[in-house]
């Protein structure tokens, strides 16, 4: 008996050792491989992308109240373009609505069964807080999941600060995917967004806003393509903080960039117009 | 006949809820459900969609392994250990053991369905603090509707397979296929060329339509309910398939060999 | 004289392979034999005569190929043919997660008994088959013999007028089998008919009226137990293998072996 407690402490000494010494060493390994500690990343490894999209789709969904077309459906151009807009226009408000389905029903059976399921096509924005707060859960898991897609934290981030009133929680998902994608513009800016809209704090909102600018200008150097949509938002940004502050030459310069690409530059000429009338002294 | 119906089903209600199986399923259904009802995303305790479309989810696919687990093994397991002899032995027809054994499955998954059904109604009303509408029975009988197709169907699949785990695998993979794609089948046949786009399309109207009776996304996020008028169509639309699966079954049954 | 309670006439059985071009295997051709009320009547033969193919068709779990056979007057095919008979199978075959009562029970409702009578004939066949301390076990809890016993029990649920039995004392110990060969006299001084199907033919001998013996899907001789050991000058082991022509080794000549028979 006492040979065996022996050899058992014996082993749990050894144990213990190997424990210490392989532990730095993982942790070492780790940081070097690159590999993040998520749970989802070890289980799933890339998979985990599929599954975010999914939960993305899912976040749409609920978005449209379940109302979501098929695969087939898809394919048809102007469903596709308006249910891939969600993860990339945040302003869901801006969609046009339609109250009755894109397409008519190819036969008896398909009009029997839209009795069964959601066919009209509907904003959760129309259902009220409660129907937009079923959204956040499944960007959650997207953000569990794929931590470096900056969509995810920004469409958070929106409806977090927009809809729910919850300041604090915004900043601190935002804040997250900073951490997970460090100087994302997207996420940048939405935090420049947050603090001009919510915490009143133009200051800091211009110094979010140009940092975004600046990382999107390094973007813009390395992609044959940039992001002028992204560009855009951001030096819309840009103007209303400066505006904010009463940096009317700054803004003036601001919406100079802004009309280089502006589908609608005489708009954004007369504004800078209407600046310089206004505040002739100022400049 | 009912009488002889209502014994055999009997029999089967009673195997079924002495089968540990049965009560497996059920209580994994439940810690799932609870486990995610305990979790916060976001402090959203009120997040009542996503559970609701979460537990919807693990109902329809435990009710959907309980329903053809049990039908799939009815008449096999009979034939195998010798109880059809002594059975048929007394004043009883075929078609009398095979609607029993159906009415037996359709009960036992019912009891189920409604547990599920109970616990759902009650959750979604304590977190959504509103009395929940006349969809939740809706969904239920749609369910359960459906559930006497899926067990006609593994019936006369028990009757045509040679073992049950064959049979399960199947009509899984085939509730899998109409349940995804079968009412789809009629814009995959708008891009086929001829004859495989009548093919496709005759197939469309001949199988049963299982989307038909998935009423979940309407249950999350609470729609009113369907028009009374369509789910008296509806639950017809599903009687009527189950009809026919039976009759096909009972005539298979009378040519069976039994030894 | 009284209608026969069974009746075969012509019968003929043929089980048809899968396989394309397989031959049609007869298992009984042109049996003709009759029961009669109140007899004890011994169905003999040894494997593969086609006594098993012979009670699946009186049980209706098998169609004739040729012929007819009827119960009660009523052709075999017809479910209301079984109201009257109690069948015991050779093999325990019963629902091991019901209890005895309960599969007496179930059997009970099948035959439409009512409800006050179906629960005096549970009591009185578990006492029968001294099952009563273990009415409320569920089957699969048994042991062979009290498994047979519940199958004697289910066979007697309805009273019936017409038992058939198949290898009745199968698998069953000395004392097991004095029961049955009890219950069986005393159900045929009770006025049964008994159709029995056994290879002990010491226990036939004792318990039957008449006996008919099959050889390769023949009838080869039927007839009173006694007249039968009259005429072949033995006991009723001796009648049988006369019967099915079985020449001892010892005592084939070329033309007598298995092989030319």
């Amino acid at each position: 008996m006492s040979a065996a407690l022996l050899n058992f402490g014996l082993l749990l000494t050894i144990c213990f050792c190997l424990a210490t010494w392989v532990e730095p060493r993982w942790r070492k390994y780790s940081k070097q491989a690159g590999s993040p500690a998520s749970i989802s990343t070890k289980l799933l490894g890339e998979s985990r992308r599929l599954l975010a999209g999914q939960a993305l789709i899912a976040a749409d969904k609920y978005f449209h109240l379940g109302y979501y077309p098929s695969v087939f459906e898809l394919a048809e151009k102007e469903e596709d373009q308006h249910f891939q807009g969600m993860v990339t226009q945040t302003n869901a408000a801006n969609h046009a609505e339609e109250k009755t389905h894109h397409r008519e029903p190819l036969d008896w059976l398909e009009r029997f069964s839209r009795h069964f399921h959601p066919s009209v096509h509907v904003h959760a924005d129309e259902k009220g807080e409660a129907a937009q707060r079923e959204i956040l859960p499944w960007l959650r898991i997207a953000a569990e999941l794929e931590p470096e897609n900056p969509q995810v934290y920004v469409l958070a981030g929106f409806y977090l600060r927009t809809r729910f009133n919850r300041i604090d929680d915004a900043e601190s998902f935002l804040r997250d995917g900073l951490r997970a994608n460090p100087g994302s513009p997207e996420i940048l800016l939405e935090l420049s967004k947050l603090y001009l809209d919510n915490r009143n704090d133009p200051g800091q909102s211009l110094n979010l806003a140009e940092l975004a600018w600046r990382r999107w200008l390094e973007q813009a150097q390395k992609t044959e393509e940039p992001d002028i949509f992204l560009k855009q938002q951001i030096v819309t940004q840009l103007v209303q903080a400066e505006t904010k502050l009463g940096h009317w030459r700054q803004a003036i310069r601001w919406l100079e960039e802004l009309k280089k690409h502006s589908p609608n530059p005489e708009s954004v000429a007369q504004r800078i117009e209407e600046l310089r009338r206004e505040h002739i002294h100022d400049l | 006949m009912i009488r002889n119906i209502q014994a055999v089903a009997g029999v089967v209600l009673r195997e079924m809820l002495r089968r540990k199986d049965f009560y497996v399923v059920l209580v994994l259904s439940f810690l799932l459900v609870g486990l995610m009802a305990a979790s916060r995303f976001f402090s959203a305790d009120k997040a009542v969609a996503s559970l609701k479309d979460a537990a919807l989810l693990i109902i329809w696919i435990s009710a959907f392994v309980i329903a053809v687990t049990s039908a799939a093994r009815q008449i096999p397991a009979e034939c195998e250990s010798g109880t059809i002899f002594p059975l048929l032995a007394k004043p009883i027809t075929r078609t009398e053991v095979l609607l029993g054994k159906f009415m037996g499955c359709w009960l036992a998954c019912g009891v189920a369905l409604a547990v599920f059904y109970a616990f759902l109604t009650i959750f979604s009303a304590s977190r959504a603090h509103t009395m929940p509408g006349a969809i939740f029975f809706q969904a239920f009988w749609a369910h359960w509707i459906l559930l006497g197709l899926i067990i006609s169907l593994a019936l006369l699949g028990s009757l045509v397979f040679a073992a049950p785990s064959s049979n399960t695998t199947i009509c899984l993979v085939a509730l899998a296929g109409l349940w995804l794609l079968g009412g789809h089948l009629n814009h995959i046949a708008l891009r086929m060329t001829e004859p495989g786009s009548t093919l496709v399309y005759i197939l469309y109207y001949i199988l049963p339509h299982v989307e038909l009776f998935d009423l979940r996304r309407l249950v999350v996020h609470d729609y009113p309910a369907v028009p009374w008028l369509m789910w008296a169509a509806q639950t017809l639309y599903g009687l009527t398939y189950t009809a026919a699966l039976l009759v096909i079954g009972c005539t298979l049954f009378q040519r069976k060999s039994l030894r | 004289m009284d209608e026969p309670i069974i009746k075969i006439e012509k019968l003929r059985i043929e089980y048809r392979s899968r396989e394309l071009g397989a031959p049609v295997k007869v298992a009984v051709k042109d049996l003709s034999l009759e029961v009669h009320k109140g007899e004890v009547f011994g169905f003999l033969g040894p494997n593969g005569a086609g006594k098993t193919s012979t009670m699946n068709v009186l049980l209706g779990f098998l169609p004739p190929a040729g012929g007819r056979a009827s119960i009660f007057g009523v052709d075999v095919r017809q479910p209301i043919a079984r109201q009257r008979i109690g069948y015991l199978p050779e093999l325990t075959y019963y629902y091991k997660f019901l209890t005895a009562e309960e599969l007496l029970r179930f059997y009970g409702r099948i035959f439409n008994l009512p409800q006050a009578e179906l629960a005096r004939r549970i009591d009185a066949v578990l006492k029968l088959v001294g099952l009563e301390e273990a009415r409320g076990r569920l089957i699969k809890t048994y042991s062979k013999g009290m498994q047979q016993r519940v199958g004697l029990a289910q066979a007697l649920i309805n009273d019936p007028d017409l038992l058939i039995l198949d290898e009745p004392t199968s698998g069953l110990d000395p004392v097991g089998r004095m029961q049955v060969r009890q219950i069986i006299q005393r159900l045929h001084s009770e006025g049964k008919t008994i159709f029995y199907s056994s290879h002990e033919l010491g226990e036939v001998e004792t318990v039957c009226d008449r006996v008919a013996v099959m050889h390769k899907g023949e009838l080869k001789v039927q007839g009173k137990v006694e007249d039968l050991i009259r005429q072949f000058k033995g006991n009723l082991e001796e009648v049988f293998l006369k019967a099915i022509g079985y020449v001892p080794a010892e005592n084939q000549t070329p033309e007598s072996s298995p092989a030319n028979t």
